[in-house]
């Protein structure tokens, strides 16, 4: 058959013309570079997090309260002991630590651990011993960063609580808890039993008791997770597998990759559009060729054969460059991210993820030399002997219908394939047709407006510049669509970087607060103002009051949650932090219903039941919604094992980000005098001298009392926004480079045809 | 017009006469309005575009006045293209197509040019390896447009006897247009065509 020819056609063809399109060619390996790469990144996030899942949580199976393990959940880790478990108590407690050499104060997670902790994974101590003289109640060994922050240096003491102790050396490797690391900073390890001595837990600090559970071979982690979490719950016991831990971190990444793989796919388009761009100048130059070739017996079938098998050629080499260069990238990766990172990644290489994006190159470079390619089957043999008159006819409607229906097929085939949601799919196929499309009207509009403006009496570079956009051959199509394409895709992507960004930021109010103070208590709390008032700060407190839902509309949890409630489970088991106070916040506002102190009266039914003594209380309208109640209802509240009904007064909206305290439920002034009760005080200086004395003073006299210097936080945020906006950077970089290209090969292309 | 097997006739007329109109008809590159083409036993008109391109590459050769070798081939590998793409009923193995190729160079004095490329040649040189590539596949009729028509006389007059050599050697038919009138001399017959009529010259 004529496949051997159409191969040696190809290659012989090949070999002259194709070193132009090399360009181009550089354009489409960028975006197989950026999909590869994300890609495997994937993959190697996903692979090192099971791989490290027991490590990271520290056992198979993680058992956590904010109230010390009651007899029954004891009883429980009793008969995973007999089974032959290992299990490992410990209990974490955000709080200052003081150095008195240093003069400095750090707010830190403190975990108090037992002798037998980690029960997974290696403790890598400096120096070696440092972690057994710690189980010894010698003293206490930090991660490295504590050094720094407290400057303290082996074999100095701290103050944790009212305890002092040596530090006996740094200690990496341990499971970690991000969610307290990221606000309470890095940890700090003691021996269990010194914990009493420090008062930390007794004077009422928001404490985590936990256990783990590392569970003898063939143990089934989610078997025991099955059976007991149902019957946990009412105590309020979490309990949580390294499987599932696992599978929420690797999922976390696949979001984040698959979004940034669009941006990848769309860069891989961008690419598309310069090969196939390159193609139609190519296929132009070799129309004569064409019609010789039909001339002297070769059927349209054994060109198109051939020419397509130079594109293949083409998208081939592109994508190999594509993976080779996406491979360097997944190596890269971890460094950019290194520190948002919890944990070691070891890249590897993932053959599915190379192929994925090899054949995604091949795939778009075939696409988008199809439409050019159609006019290879149209060239007439007659051409051969007319150069002038018989170029080919025009493709016709059919077949570039068909075409652009494959590529927009395609498209939404690969976005589902990246995102794996065909609404969002469907939206991004959409808006890139679109933007295509208003792109090649602008281009084409260019070309005419060009020719219609330009006078005849203009000196010649410029009649011979502007005449360039709508010559024979022009590249002002792909230029634009290059460019175009190119700035939509980098706005996007920096808008949802802001996006990311502004998420992370934590939004102060007009009163910016500097210094954090929690777990006051009441008894404590005219003291602390005190202080504050001293140094001229402001001594508002604002309540915190624990609380679990214990009915809703005098239907028990218990029962709600037996009827099969499959959504928002959380929000009739969480531990809820409420307040009680007669103004509201900066950050809030009501909706629906009436505020204790607004002009006006409340509805009826909320009237009778504030006369009748229940207390008003003001819930956020998606938790309102969620729990399926409205204004009227009535939910009673377990405070401490005390029963406290309430009535749903109004509904508000609630701007969470801000760094004011924000509650889900309000309660009105008066009704929760009587029950335990913690504050929290806002207190704003500039001076830093003020907010050292503050804390100085409450490291004297209340050392339960924690303190949080919000500029800490924010270094802390900053980095890892910064992180975040690096990748992303790096992402708009990949696609700037592409257009560039783009656009550069264009520029060369056109010359060279004129050169001819 | 019917030209006998074997025959050469040059078909010669003003520019605009309809010279390459009849040219592409006789060689079956495009459909007439009225009336048949037959060639041999076959019926161009019944055949299908790749119908008429297999019965091209079968029977009939092609020397054009801008020589159209394929820039990107070399000598060698322009002269085998015919032979590359024959229906594979009567397609030669690859070493004989070679083979093949390789002696119509030498018959037209190229033998130490097969690698070259058409940019290396000089016009005459790129004609006679035309020539070889038209001949190459001992097609039963050959049509040529101008083939003389970018050459200086010299070089015209050494490619029209290669044309008449090899046209006698293969006993292959031979339609030839042209404006030169050394070459129609060489011919069995010549029409003329003036304002799309043909009329008989000799």
């Amino acid at each position: 058959m004529s496949v051997p020819f159409s191969l040696r056609l190809a290659r012989m063809e090949g070999r002259a013309g194709l070193r132009r399109v090399g360009w181009f060619l550089l354009a489409m390996a960028l975006g197989v570079a950026s999909l590869v790469g994300l890609y495997s990144f994937e993959r190697d996030a996903a692979a090192s997090v099971r791989d490290q899942a027991k490590t990271l949580l520290g056992g198979d199976l993680r058992l956590q309260s904010s109230s010390p393990l009651d007899g029954r959940t004891i009883e429980v880790l009793d008969s995973l002991s007999a089974t032959g478990a290992v299990v490992v108590r410990g209990t974490s407690v955000a709080s200052v630590v003081f150095a008195p050499g240093s003069g400095r104060a750090r707010l830190l997670q403190v975990n108090a651990v037992d002798p037998r902790f980690p029960a997974v994974g290696e403790v890598v101590d400096d120096p070696p011993g440092a972690w057994a003289g710690l189980l010894d109640d010698a003293g206490v060994v930090a991660d490295p960063q504590v050094f720094d922050q407290l400057g303290v240096v082996i074999g100095d003491y701290v103050r944790v609580g009212t305890l002092e102790l040596p530090v006996l050396g740094s200690v990496r490797g341990l499971p970690v808890d991000f969610g307290i690391e990221w606000v309470a900073g890095p940890p700090l390890y003691m021996a269990i039993q010194e914990l009493p001595e420090t008062g930390l837990t007794e004077l009422g600090s928001i404490a985590q008791y936990r256990a783990w559970v590392s569970l003898p071979d063939g143990g089934e982690a989610e078997d025991v997770r099955a059976r007991y979490r149902e019957e946990f719950r009412p105590l309020g016991v979490s309990i949580e597998t390294a499987q599932r831990e696992a599978e929420g971190f690797a999922s976390g990444f696949q979001r984040l990759s698959r979004f940034l793989g669009l941006v990848g796919l769309l860069a891989l388009l961008l690419g598309g559009i310069g090969v196939g761009s390159a193609v139609n100048v190519y296929l132009q130059e070799r129309l004569q060729s064409m019609a010789v070739l039909r001339c002297i017996g070769a059927r349209r079938g054994t060109l198109v054969r051939a020419y397509l098998l130079q594109t293949l050629t083409l998208g081939t080499l592109g994508s190999s460059i594509g993976v080779l260069a996406g491979v360097g990238i997944q190596f890269l990766l971890p460094q950019l991210l290194g520190g948002v990172l919890p944990f070691e990644l070891a890249p590897s290489l993932h053959p599915e993820a190379l192929a994925v994006g090899w054949l995604l190159g091949v795939w778009v470079a075939f696409l988008f030399s199809l439409l050019p390619l159609l006019q290879v089957y149209r060239v007439s043999p007659l051409g051969a002997l007319r150069v002038e008159v018989e170029q080919p006819s025009s493709p016709g409607w059919k077949p570039r219908i068909s075409v652009a229906v494959l590529l927009l097929g395609s498209l939404f085939g690969l976005c589902v394939f990246q995102l794996r949601d065909p609404g969002q799919a469907l939206a991004i196929t959409g808006v890139t047709a679109g933007i295509l499309g208003i792109l090649n009207i602008v281009a084409r509009g260019l070309g005419r407006g060009a020719r219609w403006i330009l006078p005849g009496s203009a000196p010649f570079p410029v009649r011979q510049g502007i005449s360039g956009l709508f010559r024979p051959g022009n590249q002002t199509g792909a230029v634009i669509t290059a460019l175009g394409a190119g700035a939509f895709l980098m706005s996007a992507l920096l808008v949802v970087e802001a996006g990311i960004r502004s998420d992370l930021v934590l939004e102060f109010g007009p009163e910016r607060p500097t210094l954090i103070l929690f777990d006051i208590q009441r008894d404590q709390s005219e003291g602390v103002q005190a202080i504050l008032r001293a140094e001229g700060m402001d001594d508002d407190l604002i309540s915190i009051v624990p609380a679990r839902i214990r009915s809703v509309d005098g239907v028990s949890v218990e029962e709600i949650l037996g009827r099969g409630v499959r959504r928002r489970r959380w929000m009739y088991s969480r531990l809820y932090r409420n307040t009680y106070r007669l103004e509201r916040g900066a950050a809030e506002e009501v909706i629906l219903g009436r505020w204790w102190d607004d002009p006006g009266e409340d509805l009826p039914m909320v009237r009778h039941a504030a006369e009748s003594g229940i207390a008003r209380v003001s819930l956020e309208a998606d938790l309102a919604e969620g729990l399926g109640v409205e204004i009227g209802d009535r939910i009673v509240w377990d405070i401490q094992g005390v029963s406290v009904p309430s009535v749903i007064a109004s509904l508000r909206e609630v701007e969470w980000s801000s760094v004011q305290p924000n509650f889900f439920a309000v309660f009105e002034p008066g009704s929760l005098d009587d029950v335990p009760a913690t504050f929290v005080a806002l207190a704003a200086s500039d001076d830093a001298g003020r907010r050292q004395r503050v804390q100085d003073a409450l490291l004297d006299g209340y050392p339960n009392v924690s303190f949080l210097d919000i500029s800490l936080v924010q270094a802390t945020l900053e980095r890892l926004t910064g992180q975040v906006a690096l990748v992303f950077r790096s992402m708009a970089g990949f696609i700037m480079a592409g257009g560039a290209l783009v656009l550069f090969a264009s520029l060369l292309t056109t010359r060279f045809k004129r050169r001819r | 017009m019917s030209v006998g097997s074997g025959e050469s006739v040059a078909v010669i007329g003003p520019s605009g006469s309809g010279k390459t109109t009849l040219l592409g008809l006789m060689a079956g590159l495009d459909y007439p309005t009225r009336g048949e083409v037959v060639l041999g036993e076959t019926c161009l008109s019944a055949l299908t575009e790749d119908g008429r391109a297999e019965f091209r590459a079968a029977h009939v050769g092609f020397v054009f006045q801008t020589f159209h070798l394929l820039p990107s081939l070399t000598a060698i590998e322009n002269v085998q293209v015919p032979l590359e793409i024959a229906p594979s009923s009567i397609r030669r193995p690859a070493p004989e197509i070679r083979r093949r190729a390789s002696e119509l160079l030498n018959r037209v004095g190229l033998g130490h040019r097969t690698g070259h490329y058409p940019a290396q040649l000089s016009g005459g040189e790129q004609q006679r390896v035309a020539l070889a590539r038209a001949f190459s596949s001992e097609p039963n009729i050959l049509f040529a447009d101008e083939p003389t028509g970018n050459l200086d006389r010299a070089t015209g007059s050494r490619v029209v006897n290669l044309l008449q050599e090899l046209n006698e050697e293969k006993g292959t038919t031979l339609v030839l247009v042209t404006h030169d009138k050394a070459l129609s001399a060489g011919a069995d017959r010549v029409v003329g065509l003036v304002d799309g009529k043909l009329e008989v010259v000799r």
